[in-house]
C-alpha cells in the first residue's frame, strides 16, 4: 500500500503548503545489540552470515561486525538436529562464510535447517525450512510510452509465475550495470502472486507493479529508463511466512517518514532467531531459499 | 427487561391520568424573514416558572391549569414576542421571532436560551449557530462546520489536515457524524482539510461529549448532530461565495408560501481549474476537485402532518493524467414525516439511506494491465421516535431504530499480463437494531432536573461469505492464524449481541445563576473504522463486529459546575469526566487491513481510559465577546502485546489544550476576529537504533514501547476582519460582505509528525553506509492569507 499511501501525500501536500524540516533530536540509543543477517541459498556456493552490533540510528555509519562468535548450521529431522552439520568460520569484520564442497548444498527445498550461534555465554538459535522460489519465464524489455512520472524509454519486467499453492512468499532482487538496487522505495515483494495475504489469488503471473518494480529508479521514486547496452539481472528468492513478514514490516519502515500524515506507527520486524536463555528475539533473520536467476543485456 | 418495560410503563400511565383535566398550548417557533424553525427557543408563561423549549424541529407542547397568561417565545438574538391568551381549551400558538436588528445578534456566541448552560439538564454538549461558525477566522476563508467543533473543550485532533476529530479521548470512528439523521461516515473533502458540510445549507450543529440521551447510539464517544435549513418558506432567497477554495451558490425559496419550500446549495473546488494551465503532458487531462450538493425540501399538509426530504452527494476526485483514478464520497438520504398524534404526543418517523464508497482504479490497458478497485459501506434505517409532552415538568421519549448494513470491504480486479484475477473480499452483512425510552423530569419545583432512560441495542453479524476462525497468535502481538472458515448463509447470524445503554443526567439548581450537573452514560458500538496510520485516510474501510472482533463499549462518568455572571453576560462552566473503554481495537505490526478478507486475524483488542478536566468561560454579550476553552486531559491504551503490554497515551493525547477566541464589533460594519490555540504536542513512535540486513538499514524502537516521544507543541493565532453591507443598504436585495484573514499569523511551522527516515538523495550501495535523518512535517508551513466574498440576493 506504500504507492497509494505515497500518491496521497503527493496530492495532498501538492495541494496545500507544507514543508518537512530536517531537525536533530536527543539520542534515545539505549546499547548495541546482536544483529545476525543469514540469508542463505541452497546453491552449492559459499554462504555468508554476517554478524554486526545495532548502532545509533542516526550514527549514519557502517556497524561494527561480531568477530567472536561460533556459527552453525545443522540439519533438523523431527525437531532433532542430525549429524550434517555446516560450521560458518568467522573471515573478516564479522564475516562467517561456509564453503561448500563441489555439489554440496545446504539441502532441498523443504529441509528444516536450525542456526546456531554462540556469543560467550549467550546462545541463540533459529529454525526454518529451505522456501521455494517462482517460475522465470523471461525478463522482457519494452518501450514505453510518457506518462505520469514516467518518461518514453525501455523498461524491465519480469515475467515470473506463482508456485500453484496458496502461501509462497518470493522476495525480488535487481542488480543493473552490477549495482545491485538498494533503495526503499525497491524493495520488491511478493506474496503469491500479488503484494500481500488475503487476496485468494495463486499460481499465475505477477501483477504489474511487482513485474515492473525491478527497474532502477531517482531520487524521486520515478523509474528510470534503461539503456542499451545495460544488463539486467534479476533473482527470486523464496521466502518463509515469518521471513516474509519480517521483509514486509522493514519495507513498510524504511518506506515510512515520507508521507507524514498518512505513515505507519514504527514498528519493530519480528525475528526469528531468539536468545536461548530469555526467549526473547534478537535482531535480523535467518531464512534460506531456493533462487531463481536471470540476467539479459538490454540491446 | 420484560419487567422493567412494564414499570416504566405503568409509570408512564400514571404520569398521563395526573396530566388530565389540564390544558395543552402547542406551536411552532420559527424566524419571521425566511420561515426556518428555531431550535431550543424557549417559551414560558410569565409570571409562572412553567416553560419548555422547541425541540428539533421547532416544535413544542405545554400543558398548564387552566386560566390566563401572558405566554412569551424567545430566542437569542431575536426580539421576544409575546400575546396573552385564555387557556380554557387546548389551542395552538406559533410564534414567528424577528432577528433583534442590531449587529450584534448575529455574533452572540450561543444560541439558545439566556441561562440554558446552566439550567439544562443536558451538560457535555456544545452547540453552535451557522452565523457564529460563518465569523471565526477559517483556513484559506472557508466557513467550516468540523474546524469550528475542534476548538469546543475536550475536543482535538491529529493535527492539520487529518480527518475527523477526538471527542474526549475517542478515536475519529467513534462520532457518529449525522447530516439530517443520516450518518456521513467520512466527513472530509480533501483527506481532513475541510469538512463536507456546505455551510449555506446548515443551520446548526449540536455535539454531545458525554450524558447521551437514550435516543441516541451506536458510537462511543459523541454525537454530531447537523441540521440542514428547511429553506426560506417566506420567498427567494440566494446565497453564494467565492473563496480561495470553494466556491458556493444555494437557492432556497418557497414552492408554496408557508407550506412547503426548497433549498439547493452546491459547492466546488476550483483547484484543478486554475492549476490546468501549468500542467504539463503527462498531466493532461489531470482532474483535482471536491464537491458536494446539498438538497431539501418539505411540505406541510396540515398542522399534524410535515414532511422533509434532503439528500446530500459529495465527491472528491484525483485523477492524475488519464491513467489513474481515485475518488472518494458520501450520499445519504432523509424523508422525515412528523405527526402529531395529539396535542401532547409528537412523533417523527425518518428512513434514511447512506453510503460511503471510494474507487481507484490505473493501468493503461484495461485488457493486460489493469487494477480496479472500489469499495463501500451502505445502511438503510428507519427510526420512529415519540415525545410526549405531559406536562411542562416532564416529557418522555420512546422510540426505536432499525439499521441494515452491507459492507463491501472492496471489490478488485487486477489484471496482470491479460490473465483476470480477483482480488475481491467479500461482502458482510449485518443488522443494528435498538428500542428507547428516556424521561425529562423536573422535580423539587424545578429544582432538580432529571433526563434518565434505558437503550437496549442488538447487532447480529449475518452470514452470506466464509466464517473465519482464527487460532491462538504465536506470539503476542503477531497475528493469529486462520485454522478454518466455512461458508454461510445470508439468513443466518454468524454472531449477535445485546447491550443495555443506561443513560442518565441531573441537574441541582443551586442558585438562580449556578448549577451542578452530573451524568452517566454507558454506550455500544458496533462498526468499526480499520485505520492504523497517523491520519485516517479515505483507504480505510469500516468493519462489522464478527466472531473474532468484539464490539466495542464505553463508560463515561462525568460531573460539572455551571456559573453564570452578570445577568447571563459571562458563562462560566467546568466539567471532569471518566471514560472507561472496552474491546478497543488495535493491530498487530504489519497488519494489512486493505484487500485482505482476513484482517480479522490482525486486530486485537484493548481497552483504554480517559479522563481530565474541561474550563469554559464565555462572554457572550457585548461589543467584545468570545470564550477561552482549556482542557486537561490524558487517554491511555492497553493492547496485549503492544508496549510490553503496558499501558501507553493515544495518538492523540494532549495534556494542554487552550482555545481562546474572540470577536470585536469595530463598527456597525466591521467586526474582527481572532483566535488562539496552544496544545500539546502528541506522541509517536520513534526508533532509537538501527541495523543492516540484506543492504537495508533497518530501524529499531528499542523496548518496543508505543508512542514514547512527544512531537512539539502546538500553537497558532489566526485573525479575521468581515465587512458587512452598509447599514443604509440593509434594504437592497444584494448583500455582499467581504471577509479577509490570515491563517497561522505568525507563521509558525507546527508538526504533524516527527519521525526518522533515510535520505533518498542518495543511492545506496552495498558496503556504504545509509544516511539517517529526522524530520519534522508541517502540514502549514507558513501563513496563510485569504479573502472570500459572501452574498445574499433576495
Amino acid at each position: 500500500m506504500t504507492n497509494s499511501r505515497t500518491l496521497l501525500a503527493i496530492c495532498l501536500f501538492g495541494a496545500l503548503l507544507s514543508c518537512t524540516d530536517e531537525i536533530t533530536l536527543e539520542s534515545r540509543f539505549e546499547g548495541s545489540e546482536l544483529a545476525v543477517e543469514a540469508w542463505l541459498t541452497n546453491e552449492s556456493e559459499p554462504q555468508t552470515i554476517i554478524l554486526t552490533e545495532s548502532q545509533d540510528y542516526y550514527d549514519n555509519r557502517l556497524p561494527d561486525g561480531v568477530t567472536d562468535a561460533q556459527v552453525v548450521i545443522s540439519e533438523v529431522i523431527d525437531s532433532v538436529p542430525t549429524g550434517n552439520l555446516y560450521v560458518f568460520e568467522h573471515q573478516d569484520s564479522g564475516r562467517y562464510v561456509w564453503t561448500p564442497e563441489e555439489g554440496q548444498t545446504l539441502g532441498n527445498v523443504g529441509t528444516t535447517l536450525g542456526l546456531g550461534i554462540q556469543r560467550g555465554e549467550q546462545q541463540y538459535a533459529a529454525l526454518t525450512n529451505i522456501n521455494r522460489t517462482a517460475i522465470i519465464d523471461s525478463l522482457s524489455f519494452q518501450v514505453e510510452e510518457e506518462s505520469l512520472g514516467l518518461d518514453e524509454g525501455i523498461y524491465a519486467q519480469i515475467y515470473a509465475r506463482d508456485q500453484v499453492g496458496i502461501g509462497d512468499a518470493y522476495f525480488i532482487r535487481s542488480t543493473i550495470n552490477d549495482t545491485l538496487l538498494l533503495r526503499a522505495g525497491e524493495l520488491n515483494l511478493a506474496y503469491d502472486a500479488t503484494f500481500s495475504p488475503g487476496t485468494n489469488t495463486d499460481g499465475v503471473a505477477f501483477i504489474f507493479p511487482i513485474r515492473f518494480r525491478i527497474n532502477k529508479t531517482d531520487d524521486d521514486g520515478g523509474p528510470v529508463a534503461l539503456q542499451p547496452g545495460e544488463k539486467v539481472a534479476v533473482e527470486i528468492v523464496g521466502l518463509s511466512q515469518a521471513a516474509y513478514l519480517y521483509l514486509r514490516i522493514v519495507t513498510e519502515q524504511i518506506n515510512n517518514g515520507q508521507s507524514g500524515l498518512f505513515d505507519l506507527p514504527v514498528a519493530n520486524s519480528p525475528g526469528n532467531i531468539f536468545d536461548v536463555d530469555t526467549q526473547e528475539s534478537v535482531l535480523g533473520f535467518f531464512n534460506v531459499a531456493e533462487v531463481a536467476r536471470i540476467e539479459r543485456i538490454v540491446e | 427487561m420484560l419487567k422493567a418495560l412494564l414499570l416504566s410503563l405503568s409509570f408512564f400511565l400514571s404520569l398521563t391520568l395526573a396530566a388530565q383535566e389540564k390544558v395543552t398550548v402547542k406551536g411552532t417557533v420559527t424566524d419571521a424573514t425566511n420561515g426556518e424553525t428555531l431550535i431550543g427557543a424557549t417559551i414560558y408563561l410569565k409570571g409562572t416558572t412553567k416553560g419548555t423549549t422547541t425541540n428539533e424541529y421547532g416544535f413544542y407542547s405545554l400543558t398548564v391549569e387552566p386560566g390566563e397568561y401572558v405566554i412569551a417565545a424567545g430566542y437569542l438574538g431575536y426580539q421576544e414576542q409575546s400575546r396573552t391568551e385564555t387557556f380554557i381549551g387546548n389551542f395552538t400558538a406559533d410564534f414567528e421571532l424577528a432577528e433583534s436588528g442590531t449587529q450584534l445578534a448575529e455574533i452572540v456566541v450561543t444560541a439558545e436560551e439566556a441561562d440554558a448552560n446552566v439550567a439544562d439538564v443536558q451538560m457535555s454538549v456544545e452547540q453552535l449557530d451557522i452565523s457564529q461558525i460563518a465569523r471565526l477566522p477559517a483556513l484559506l476563508g472557508e466557513v467550516d462546520v468540523l474546524r469550528s467543533i475542534q476548538l469546543l473543550p475536550g475536543v482535538s485532533t491529529v493535527g492539520e489536515g487529518a480527518a475527523g476529530f477526538n471527542v474526549r479521548g475517542g478515536s475519529i470512528d467513534q462520532n457518529l457524524v449525522i447530516l439530517d439523521e443520516a450518518p456521513v461516515f467520512n466527513s472530509s473533502h480533501l483527506f481532513g482539510f475541510f469538512s463536507v458540510f456546505n455551510p449555506d445549507a446548515v443551520k446548526g450543529v449540536k455535539l454531545y461529549k458525554g450524558g447521551i440521551p437514550a435516543r441516541y447510539g451506536g458510537r462511543l464517544s459523541s454525537i454530531l448532530d447537523v441540521r440542514m435549513k428547511e429553506g426560506n418558506s417566506k420567498q427567494f432567497q440566494m446565497d453564494g461565495g467565492i473563496g480561495t477554495i470553494f466556491s458556493r451558490l444555494s437557492v432556497e425559496a418557497p414552492i408554496v408560501k408557508d407550506k412547503s419550500s426548497f433549498l439547493i446549495a452546491g459547492r466546488r473546488s476550483y483547484i484543478d481549474v486554475l492549476a490546468a494551465p501549468f500542467l504539463g503532458d503527462d498531466l493532461a487531462g489531470t482532474s483535482l476537485n471536491f464537491y458536494d450538493l446539498t438538497l431539501k425540501t418539505n411540505y406541510k399538509f396540515s398542522d399534524k402532518d410535515q414532511v422533509f426530504l434532503s439528500g446530500y452527494f459529495g465527491r472528491d476526485n484525483f485523477a492524475p493524467g488519464d491513467q489513474a483514478g481515485f475518488s472518494w464520497g458520501n450520499t445519504t438520504t432523509t424523508l422525515r414525516w412528523n405527526h402529531l398524534f395529539s396535542d401532547k404526543l409528537f412523533s417523527n418517523l425518518t428512513f434514511y439511506y447512506s453510503d460511503y464508497d471510494y474507487a481507484i482504479n490505473f493501468g493503461d490497458d484495461p485488457e493486460e494491465d489493469a487494477f480496479d478497485w472500489d469499495a463501500s459501506i451502505v445502511n438503510f434505517s428507519a427510526k420512529p421516535e415519540f415525545s410526549y409532552f405531559i406536562n411542562p415538568d416532564n416529557v418522555i421519549r420512546f422510540g426505536g431504530q432499525g439499521i441494515y448494513y452491507r459492507f463491501e470491504p472492496a471489490n478488485a480486479i487486477a489484471v496482470s499480463d491479460g490473465t483476470e484475477i480477483d482480488i475481491s473480499v467479500a461482502n458482510q452483512w449485518a443488522t443494528e437494531t435498538a428500542v428507547f425510552v428516556e424521561n425529562e423530569q423536573s422535580i423539587f419545583e424545578g429544582r432538580v432536573k432529571l433526563n434518565y432512560g434505558l437503550r437496549a441495542s442488538h447487532f447480529a453479524y449475518l452470514g452470506g461469505r466464509n466464517v473465519y476462525e482464527f487460532g491462538e497468535a504465536p506470539r503476542e502481538g503477531l497475528a493469529r492464524p486462520l485454522t478454518g472458515a466455512e461458508p454461510s448463509e445470508r439468513s443466518e447470524t454468524i454472531k449477535d449481541w445485546f447491550n443495555l445503554e443506561p443513560r442518565a443526567s441531573v441537574q441541582y439548581q443551586l442558585t438562580e445563576t449556578s448549577s451542578l450537573k452530573a451524568s452517566y452514560q454507558r454506550t455500544a458500538q458496533y462498526i468499526h473504522l480499520l485505520s492504523n496510520t497517523t491520519a485516517s485516510v479515505p483507504l480505510d474501510i469500516w468493519t462489522p463486529s464478527t466472531n473474532n472482533i468484539e464490539p466495542q463499549l464505553a463508560d463515561q462518568y462525568a460531573i460539572g459546575y455551571f456559573r453564570n455572571f452578570k445577568s447571563n453576560t459571562y458563562e462560566f462552566g467546568i466539567e471532569t469526566y471518566y471514560k472507561d473503554f472496552q474491546n478497543l481495537i488495535d493491530y498487530v505490526d504489519g497488519a494489512d487491513l486493505v484487500l485482505n478478507e482476513l484482517v480479522e486475524g490482525q486486530i486485537i483488542s484493548g481497552k483504554g481510559r480517559a479522563y481530565g478536566a474541561e474550563f469554559q468561560i464565555k462572554k457572550v454579550k457585548g461589543r467584545l465577546n468570545g470564550w477561552i476553552n482549556y482542557t486537561l486531559a490524558r487517554t491511555e491504551l492497553l493492547t496485549p502485546g503492544i508496549n510490553k503490554t503496558d499501558w501507553y497515551p493515544s495518538r492523540f493525547d494532549q495534556t494542554h489544550n487552550l482555545n481562546v477566541t474572540g470577536f470585536y464589533e469595530v463598527s456597525d460594519r466591521v467586526t474582527a476576529s481572532a483566535t488562539f490555540a496552544y496544545i500539546t504536542g502528541t506522541p509517536v513512535t520513534l526508533a532509537s537504533s538501527g541495523y543492516y540486513q540484506l543492504g537495508y538499514f533497518v530501524p529499531n524502537n528499542e523496548g518496543n514501547g508505543r508512542n514514547n516521544f512527544r512531537i512539539p507543541d502546538y500553537h497558532r493565532l489566526d485573525v479575521s476582519v468581515t465587512l458587512d453591507p452598509k447599514k443604509e443598504n440593509a434594504d437592497k436585495r444584494w448583500q455582499g460582505q467581504w471577509i479577509f484573514g490570515v491563517y497561522n499569523l505568525y507563521s509558525r511551522r507546527n508538526p504533524i509528525t516527527v519521525s526518522g527516515r533515510q535520505d533518498s538523495d542518495i543511492r545506496p550501495i552495498l558496503g556504504q553506509a545509509i544516511n539517517t535523518e529526522s524530520v519534522k512535517l508541517s502540514v502549514v508551513g507558513n501563513f496563510i492569507p485569504s479573502i472570500s466574498y459572501n452574498f445574499k440576493f433576495r
